[in-house]
């Protein structure tokens, strides 16, 4: 294939007598020679003759063939760094328009550590690192969340927006990028950053005492509680309980507790951090229905909460899903019993045992009693990169070093890159990250 | 290993390597337009002999008979003493363009490369290198007569077998010029065999089964009753052209078999059209298809739409700033049933179960929830 796409291109023959480093040293003087053609528009056919790489669309800018060759002309006719072609200046999302969709924007540092990065995988962690920056590109399927949450009508039920889609191609980003969104506009963020990973960890469990029938995790519980507490304790702070909560003869949360204090105890008093769980999320939601908070609840692989986990009770069966009292808690948040809230989430096939990852799509993942748990929602799906941001991408990659090569720099190497990976993203980054 | 052995097994497998290069006759590595001709001289003549593709210039020349022993002759050397035998002419080389071909091959025979007239070639090259790197042609080539050949039906045969048996036929019965007309008037096909053979018995065990094929929607049933006669043929039944097929081999003739399959058919369309007290027992799982009036997703929409409802009348909205103007105020089931906004939803609801989830499937069933819980939005969805 990789033969094939070498032979396929025209300046192939020309490229091949001439060794990498001179090709190099050409490309470069190539590109200084082109910044001085922009202002002496006369010398260009010189130019074209001379030069081993022939460039027809500076020859004639009017007929432009490939979106690379309009960002390079972009960027040279307007004297600009190329780094405004491919990524724009608006790091607030809520200002996110359908004008920068195929853009890069920067994630402030703390919004990323405390609100993002838990969810990512890791070696896109790695590739942030060696970028030195938390840049998100800016795509459809988030603008088209943010269009719903603006539209949608806050008096009803919590609308439900499910991202589907291949895996590698950005859902986890896209929902990093909506919990941006709401982060930005002071919503109460409930989330479980990859809930796929509450069922395969081998931790503790541990029978409930609310329900006899439903079994704890409460190593899982006061992680969860931990998270939730780093991340909104600005916006809990002055909520209280509107109901007692009696733990057991001697513990109880009185009426008019501070939410802070619930979490606390259910910090402290591991045996209860299940139960305490859904203590506060039915706090958030008696509060979210009085007005006084907006809530985004989004969930990072939905389906794990209509499979089994990994660990067997008494009998040897494996425990599903449904009967932790967490996921029980959580499940709670998409009942129509409240309002002013609203549910992002992502269905992902590594959430599903191995034997049931053959499709990508919502009902197949979530299985008939998930679907019909979760009906009517919205879905939207999360699919490859289109021309324009492909070319985006693939620039930011130079600009970031992380395309090396420079034959990876060139428009036939750009050609070959986009052919290799299908402009499917993360296919892309382990592509490039070889040139 | 020592350095000696080391050289020693070197030397060897120069030595193997340099014999095969070198006592092989094909081994050039490429064929060009320049050397073809010399590789043709080398290859062995089993594979080029009679080869439609090289012309003999050799011509036969006239024998003269010579006296033994009334004049001298030098003695050959022993490598070319062996002479050639004189071969007489294929058939194929006196064969006119016009002939009769069911004259040359009236029944079916084995390939025989002498009487076929036409260039034809079969079989496995080790090489690129060997024999001009095609496969060997038809001269005594094994391949060729292990295959069937069908030289004995050409169009000429055929034609000739239908004059031949032309007069035992009658005329094609008026009204069944059609395959729609054939199947109307007769919609079952039965199939069976005979078997004729020169032996001790004239019984043959296989003869005695008999098949009857039908489309299913020829028969009068409704919607229990074909889902009913689908469960019970089970296999029988084919899907995609609807067609059963009932085959039966247990009785020892094959009228008492043919019999037996009617009977079936009617026992089997008499109990499809009965409903037993246990078939009222059948749970969703049990069902043929999603039905969605009777699963939860009627139930979920039934209840928000309700639950939306008491909201907005809490709020005191007004008709016309009311997030769902197409709620009717009564909110009986059959009213909320009847919209045009349950009904769409309903439809994709169960596309996506009984087909595919399609792209397109998905797409009407986001559109269907958009317009139920009337979100909208700026942006088209991307398709």
């Amino acid at each position: 294939m990789y033969l094939a796409v070498k032979v396929k291109s025209d300046l192939f023959h020309k490229w091949s007598l001439l060794d990498y480093k001179v090709l190099a040293a050409q490309w470069r003087q190539s590109s200084r020679l082109l910044c001085s053609i922009t202002h002496q528009p006369d010398c260009s056919s010189a130019f074209s003759e001379t030069s081993a790489v022939s460039l027809p669309a500076f020859q004639q800018s009017n007929h432009m063939n490939t979106l690379s060759e309009q960002y390079k002309i972009e960027a040279q006719r307007e004297h600009i760094n190329i780094r405004s072609i491919f990524c724009t200046d608006e790091s607030d999302p809520t200002k996110h328009t359908m004008a920068h969709e195929g853009l890069f924007y920067r994630v402030p540092d703390n919004v990323f550590n405390s609100h993002q990065a838990t969810g990512l995988r890791k070696d896109f962690q790695k590739m942030l690192k060696a970028f030195h920056e938390v840049c998100i590109m800016i795509r459809k399927p988030a603008l088209e969340v943010f269009d719903i949450l603006e539209n949608v009508n806050f008096d009803h039920p919590p609308a439900k927006i499910i991202l589907y889609g291949k895996d590698g191609c950005g859902k986890s980003i896209t929902l990093a990028h909506v919990v941006h969104y709401c982060y930005q506009k002071n919503w109460l963020i409930v989330d479980i950053p990859w809930a796929g990973h509450w069922l395969n960890r081998q931790v503790e469990i541990a029978q409930s005492t609310h329900n006899q029938d439903r079994m704890n995790f409460p190593f899982v519980a006061t992680a969860w509680l931990q998270l939730f507490k780093s991340r909104n304790l600005q916006l809990i702070k002055d909520l209280t309980t509107t109901k007692t909560y009696v733990w057991s003869k001697r513990e109880t949360t009185e009426e008019g507790t501070p939410l802070q204090e619930l979490i606390d105890f259910g910090l402290n008093r591991q045996r209860f951090a299940d139960d305490c769980i859904g203590a506060l999320l039915r706090e958030i939601r008696i509060r979210a229905s009085e007005k006084r908070i907006k809530v985004l609840v989004s969930i990072n692989g939905l389906n794990a909460f209509w499979q089994n986990t990994t660990q067997r009770e008494v009998d040897k069966q494996l425990i599903p899903a449904a009967k932790l009292t967490i996921v029980h808690n959580f499940k709670k948040m998409f009942l129509p019993t409240w309002n002013n809230g609203i549910f992002v989430g992502t269905v992902d096939t590594t959430a599903n045992s191995f034997s049931q990852r053959e499709k990508v799509t919502p009902l197949y993942l979530l299985g008939k009693e998930g679907f019909e748990f979760m009906d009517p929602f919205i879905p939207i799906e999360v699919s490859n990169y289109t021309e324009k941001e492909v070319h985006s991408c693939l620039e930011y990659y130079i600009e970031r070093m992380w395309i090396q090569n420079p034959r990876g720099r060139s428009d036939d190497g750009k050609k070959e890159l986009i052919f290799l990976s299908n402009k499917h993203p993360y296919e892309l980054t382990r592509i490039c990250a070889s040139w | 290993m020592s350095a000696t052995s080391v050289r020693s097994w070197l030397s060897c497998r120069l030595k193997v390597f340099g014999d095969s290069h070198f006592g092989c006759v094909y081994s050039r590595p490429f064929l060009t337009s320049t050397n073809l001709q010399n590789v043709q001289e080398n290859t062995d003549r089993r594979y080029v002999k009679y080869d439609d593709n090289i012309v003999e210039t050799e011509t036969e020349k006239f024998r003269v008979f010579e006296i033994p022993g009334l004049k001298r002759v030098q003695r050959e050397r022993r490598t070319q003493q062996k002479k050639r035998e004189y071969e007489a002419q294929p058939r194929f080389k006196q064969m006119l363009p016009d002939q009769d071909w069911t004259k040359v091959w009236p029944g079916p025979a084995t390939f025989k490369w002498s009487v076929v007239p036409f260039p034809v070639r079969q079989g496995f090259i080790p090489k690129p290198t060997i024999a001009g790197g095609v496969p060997p042609g038809k001269y005594a080539n094994t391949e060729l007569i292990k295959i069937p050949n069908f030289l004995h039906l050409t169009p000429g045969h055929v034609q000739q077998h239908c004059q031949a048996i032309k007069k035992f036929c009658t005329p094609w019965p008026a009204g069944l010029e059609s395959d729609q007309k054939c199947h109307k008037h007769f919609p079952l096909e039965v199939v069976t065999q005979d078997y004729c053979f020169s032996g001790s018995s004239i019984r043959d065990a296989r003869a005695r089964s008999a098949t009857v094929q039908f489309k299913l929607s020829d028969l009068d049933l409704d919607y229990h009753a074909r889902d009913k006669f689908i469960r019970l043929v089970g296999p029988r039944y084919n899907k995609n052209t609807d067609e059963v097929t009932l085959t039966a081999d247990r009785c020892p003739l094959k009228k008492q078999n043919y019999d037996f399959i009617i009977y079936l058919l009617t026992a089997l369309y008499h109990e499809s059209w009965t409903v037993e007290l246990w078939e009222k027992e059948k749970t969703l799982d049990d069902m043929e298809k999603y039905f969605w009036d009777l699963n939860a997703s009627r139930k979920n929409i039934l209840e928000l739409l309700k639950h939306i409802h008491t909201i907005e009348k809490d709020l005191k909205l007004s008709p016309n700033v009311k997030a769902l103007p197409y709620l009717p105020e009564n909110l009986s089931e059959e009213n909320l049933l009847a919209l045009k906004e349950v009904k769409s939803y309903k439809e994709a609801v169960t596309d996506l179960f009984n087909e595919d989830e399609t792209k397109e499937n998905l797409k009407k069933y986001k559109e269907a929830v958009r317009t139920l819980l009337n979100i909208q939005t700026k942006m088209m969805s991307p398709s």
